[in-house]
């Protein structure tokens, strides 16, 4: 079960793992897999079309998806979305780490009222700040710029990260970080050179999470970017698609699965440093 | 408010003076961006509640009106109850799936991290409009769904087009997409030191015993995160629905998301001021939860780096 | 430390990237050049032409240059309201019959009117220049036109041995005819047409066949709930004995349209959904034939622009920006860059200069035949009316899943559309 030791029937028990997570990988990896072979049918067969295999695959949507759109080619939009998600990245770590130290580590008048503010800060639904924010950023002349998208992951603006950062930092042991104090460390370096490396798992959870979520968003960019050079991959998506004329459902899939494969590699290189943060020592029971 | 109380316990060693100057620099970023960001817009939105506001001319005081017709509008009950059913049955059912997965994925295992990627790929794509394609797709009548559940004598018809059951299409969305949770209960789960279970097989501790003993407490601060972040997410989600049913809660309303009904008041209907009203409303609600779980988790979660209570 | 340093040297890229950044915006324009942002809706095919035509106006007017910015129709509006709200609008911007209202009502659209050194006004296809007449004023100049017609599939008919619709059939003919396509189920699920009482614009229609409105021209219900619940009531029949696509389908199949998922063997529609629907179902065949008026004289149709262009009434260069509009409406060459994927033109320059596919000449004929019955256009719609049409289909849909009786239906429609229009105003 949850144990990584090693048991004796360590055989048998492969095999049974190895079979339920293929079970399992089968159920959720279905869907998946149908917008891969929707990305290979005719462009006009997509919608409505209930069979998974093609009946004559075709590579043509992938072509019209690397086109690109307008004067703008798709590498384009790759790139800016390679840039804000690794803005965003940089951004939330290093303001969410540390407002979560001085939250979750440090003591100091009005620390209840700071927790509540920050948990206070999800509560309530984007769309409704959305026209209030845009106004604060076109008086400032920055629409059009990647700055009101990013800068509000340098600002900690995300309170989910804080939020796990904290309840991270709070399982980290304190007789740790007591020791580096009692031993003449100053918060700053009992926050860089002990409990960093410690929330680690936290740390990458958080990229991988930031980087995902920025890759995928749309609402930010839609409202706040002019210029269709600057447009990210979510914007130049939704271009294949037309209530009015012929929309190229084609090219939109192809382009989705496209989008994919730097978010799963990402995924794929980041998860390995998800392994034990402080299972070295039995510090505490 | 009882969040406040329960984060904010402050536990130094006796003697050791309070930290006020250094954490306000720790926090000087946040601070700025809650001022600027986060508070003023929360309270524009806070004020516009009380107005007529449509985007275009300037708002007009109107007191409570806006709230007053909330009551009287049936398509804001519809999407209350339909938002109500969603999150108990989104949020428990997600974290469960996540939970499970998380355990199996922390293993040792050959070709683990493809595992990993591989159940966490659905939540690679967001809920964009070519998952909205797929779902329709195996949810319409002949469908995969409609098939399977045929050949088990059940038949529903295709759940898309079926308003007693599209919501549930919704949720198994919510469920497939079971990744951010998951990634998380591993990080806590990777945290929890191995020598506790080797101690406890010692003791001759079953699985279960184990898991009850060892694993829920000492990932409780990750699965009261996920708790409560997911039940938050649960009330404001949007993008599934929207994408879904096409902006419009179809059919017939049964996938109306308390948020996109927000939405096309705020966006169709130009009526920002009632928006706001729902909002708030939205917020005092799932405010009152928030603390509600922040007091339970008083007694029910250990933090480690805190003294027990 | 190491740290320090990295924190340190971030903070200043940033400073250094916010200054650089604002510092672009602050010095735009001070070579004597003009900058015009224009601002559409429309997919990948749209932003290439449109590109090309902005390239040739560039050419065309050294010290102007365009800076397009395109988005999906509904990220579009979303976007365009809240730059409103901000009080700035791109200088031209792609303009829909059901807002321009909306905006001109809010003094947020130029008169174009004060631009007529800058725009020919003269090759506008009857009774489709004043559609952008808002109170006197010029808010928008029509780029392309539609109107209604009834979609059908003659391979389908053929199949079922029905006569297809032809000009001078009444809504007595339709009705049977629907009864009789659906009974012959020349294939599963398909049916003789859709439940048309789902649109609003297609009330519009019937009520202006006989003299009537939808809204009057001060923007309130020209009709009484009595005559809605007429409208309602006249495809119950053909819902209870599903003789039309029944309610599930019709979310099933969208985003397209019945006619083109094999579900429907008519549709009335705009007319310029020719492609679209032989876009998304290759496999049938598409003909237009007039749509039903049980007064073979009084069609009900006009000319609706199907887009406009305005510009935006805080423009710091009106000049320039009417420039753009007059060379997207009446320039022959831009015309046969342009296409007709924005609809069939609404200028007879850009008409005869447009190359028509063999669909596009199919629509264009239509709308030939049809031209003696084309009437004057209504007033464009009040500001509200977008709510208006959605709250009109979504009532219906609870009524056709049968969630809501006639009556209860009628009642809804008025308490939340009126609403609709009352908080817009």
């Amino acid at each position: 079960m949850a144990t990584r030791s090693s048991g004796p029937r360590r055989g048998l028990g492969a095999v049974a793992w190895h079979l339920s997570m293929l079970a399992g990988l089968a159920l959720v990896l279905y869907p998946l897999l149908w917008l891969v072979a929707s990305s290979l049918k005719p462009s006009g067969e997509i919608v409505g079309d209930l069979e998974l295999i093609p009946e004559s695959p075709t590579a043509a949507n992938y072509g019209s998806a690397m086109e690109g759109i307008g004067r703008v080619p798709a590498w384009t939009f790759f790139l800016n979305s390679l840039v804000l998600s690794s803005g965003a990245v940089v951004g939330m770590l290093l303001s969410c780490t540390i407002t979560a130290y001085a939250l979750g580590r440090m003591r100091f008048r009005g620390r209840g009222v700071m927790f509540a503010a920050m948990i206070a800060t999800l509560l309530l639904p984007f769309h409704v700040m959305l026209i209030p924010q845009y106004i604060v950023f076109q008086r400032l002349d920055l629409v059009d710029t990647y700055i009101p998208l990013l800068i509000g992951k340098f600002l900690a603006a995300d309170a989910f990260f804080v939020f796990l950062f904290v309840q991270f930092l709070r399982g980290i042991p304190r007789e740790l970080d007591q020791a580096a104090r009692i031993d003449g460390a100053g918060h700053w370096r009992t926050f860089w050179n002990v409990l960093l490396p410690l929330m680690r798992p936290a740390l990458i959870t958080g990229s991988i999470f930031t980087f995902i979520w920025t890759w995928n968003d749309f609402l930010g960019p839609l409202i706040y970017l002019n210029s269709p050079d600057q447009y990210p991959l979510p914007l130049a998506l939704k271009l294949y698609i037309d209530q009015q004329e012929f929309s190229d459902y084609g090219a939109m899939i192809a382009m989705s699965v496209l989008s994919l494969v730097p978010v799963g590699l990402f995924f794929l290189a980041f998860q390995r440093f998800l392994v034990g943060g402080i299972a070295t020592s039995g510090i505490k029971g | 408010m009882a969040a406040a109380r329960t984060a904010g316990r402050p536990r130094r060693t006796r003697g050791s003076k309070g930290d006020g100057p250094v954490a306000y620099l720790f926090m000087t970023p946040w601070l700025i961006g809650m001022a600027g960001l986060t508070l003023g817009p929360m309270l524009a939105s806070l004020y516009l509640s009380f107005t007529d506001y449509n985007l275009f001319t300037a708002p007009e005081w109107v007191g409570l009106d806006n709230y007053r017709q909330m009551l009287a509008d049936d398509q804001f009950r519809q999407a209350s109850k339909v938002t109500g059913v969603y999150v108990l049955l989104a949020t428990p059912l997600k974290l469960g799936a996540a939970l499970a997965v998380a355990m199996m994925l922390v293993q040792r295992r050959r070709g683990i991290g493809l595992y990993r990627s591989a159940f966490y790929a659905p939540s690679l794509i967001g809920a964009s409009v070519g998952v909205a394609i797929v779902w329709r797709a195996l949810f319409s009548d002949g469908g995969v769904q409609d098939s399977a559940l045929g050949a088990v004598g059940l038949d529903t018809g295709g759940w898309i087009g079926n308003p007693d059951y599209s919501l549930l299409m919704l949720v198994l969305l919510a469920i497939w997409q079971f990744g951010a949770p998951m990634v998380i209960f591993m990080a806590g789960l990777m945290q929890v030191p191995t020598e506790l279970y080797e101690a406890a097989e010692v003791d001759g501790a079953g699985p279960w015993r184990r898991f009850r003993r060892i694993t829920v407490p000492m990932i409780s601060p990750v699965i009261f995160f996920n708790l409560l972040l997911e039940t938050i997410h649960a009330f404001q989600v949007f993008a599934s629905a929207y994408v879904i049913s096409t902006g419009d809660g179809r059919p017939a309303g049964s996938t109306l998301l308390y948020t996109l009904h927000l939405y096309r008041r705020a966006f169709t209907d130009f009526r920002m001021g009632y928006a706001s009203a729902m909002a708030w409303t939205l917020l005092v609600v799932v405010g009152l939860i928030t603390v509600l779980m922040f007091r339970v988790s008083r007694t029910r979660v250990h933090y480690a780096g805190e003294d027990d209570r | 430390m190491t740290a320090r340093r990295t924190i340190r040297s971030t903070a200043a890229a940033l400073a250094a990237l916010a200054l650089t950044v604002t510092g672009l915006v602050a010095c735009g324009d001070d070579s004597g050049e003009t900058t015009i942002r224009f601002s559409w809706w429309g997919n990948a095919d749209r932003a290439a032409v449109t590109q090309q035509a902005i390239d040739l106006f560039e050419s065309r007017n050294p010290g102007i240059t365009v800076e397009p910015d395109f988005s999906e129709f509904a990220d579009y509006w979303q976007k365009m309201s809240t730059q409103a709200a901000g009080g700035g609008l791109p200088d031209v911007l792609q303009m829909d019959y059901s807002y321009l209202r909306q905006y001109a009502d809010r003094g947020l659209l130029l008169d174009l009117g004060t631009q007529s050194a800058q725009i020919a006004t003269d090759a506008f296809r009857p009774g489709l220049l004043d559609t952008g007449v808002v109170d006197g004023k010029r808010a928008g100049i029509p780029m392309s036109a539609n109107t209604l017609g009834m979609f059908y599939r003659p391979d389908v008919f053929e199949q079922a041995g029905v006569e297809p619709p032809k000009a001078g059939w009444t809504w007595d003919d339709y009705h049977r005819l629907i009864g009789e396509v659906s009974r012959a189920e020349v294939a599963e699920g398909m049916t003789g047409g859709g439940d048309y009482t789902s649109q609003y614009h297609f009330m519009e229609l019937w009520l202006r066949q006989s003299g009537g409105s939808f809204y009057t021209p001060d923007g309130a219900f020209a009709f009484g709930p009595e005559v809605l619940k007429q409208w309602w009531t006249r495809t119950e029949q053909l819902r209870a004995e599903k003789l039309v696509v029944s309610p599930e389908t019709a979310t099933q199949i969208d985003p397209k349209g019945a006619i083109s998922s094999n579900v429907a063997a008519t549709e009335i529609s705009w007319d310029n959904f020719m492609a679209r629907y032989i876009g998304e179902g290759p496999d049938g065949e598409y003909a237009l034939a007039p749509v039903p008026s049980d007064d073979p004289a009084v069609s009900g149709q006009y000319l609706k622009p199907s887009m406009l262009l305005s510009v935006f009434s805080g423009t710091e260069e009106a000049e320039a920006a009417a420039k753009l509009v007059n060379f997207l409406v009446n320039d022959a060459e831009a015309a046969k860059i342009l296409g007709v994927g924005r609809g069939i033109p609404a200028t007879t320059t850009a008409l005869s200069a447009v190359t028509l596919s063999e669909t596009d000449q199919k629509v264009v004929e239509y709308e030939e035949s049809i031209a003696a019955l084309i009437s004057p256009p209504p007033p464009p719609p009040p500001a509200g009316a977008g709510s208006v049409e959605q709250t009109f289909r979504t009532i219906h849909e609870a009524l056709s899943f049968g969630e809501i009786t006639v009556d209860e239906a009628v009642e809804r429609f008025f308490a939340e559309a009126q609403q609709a229009l009352d908080a817009a105003k």
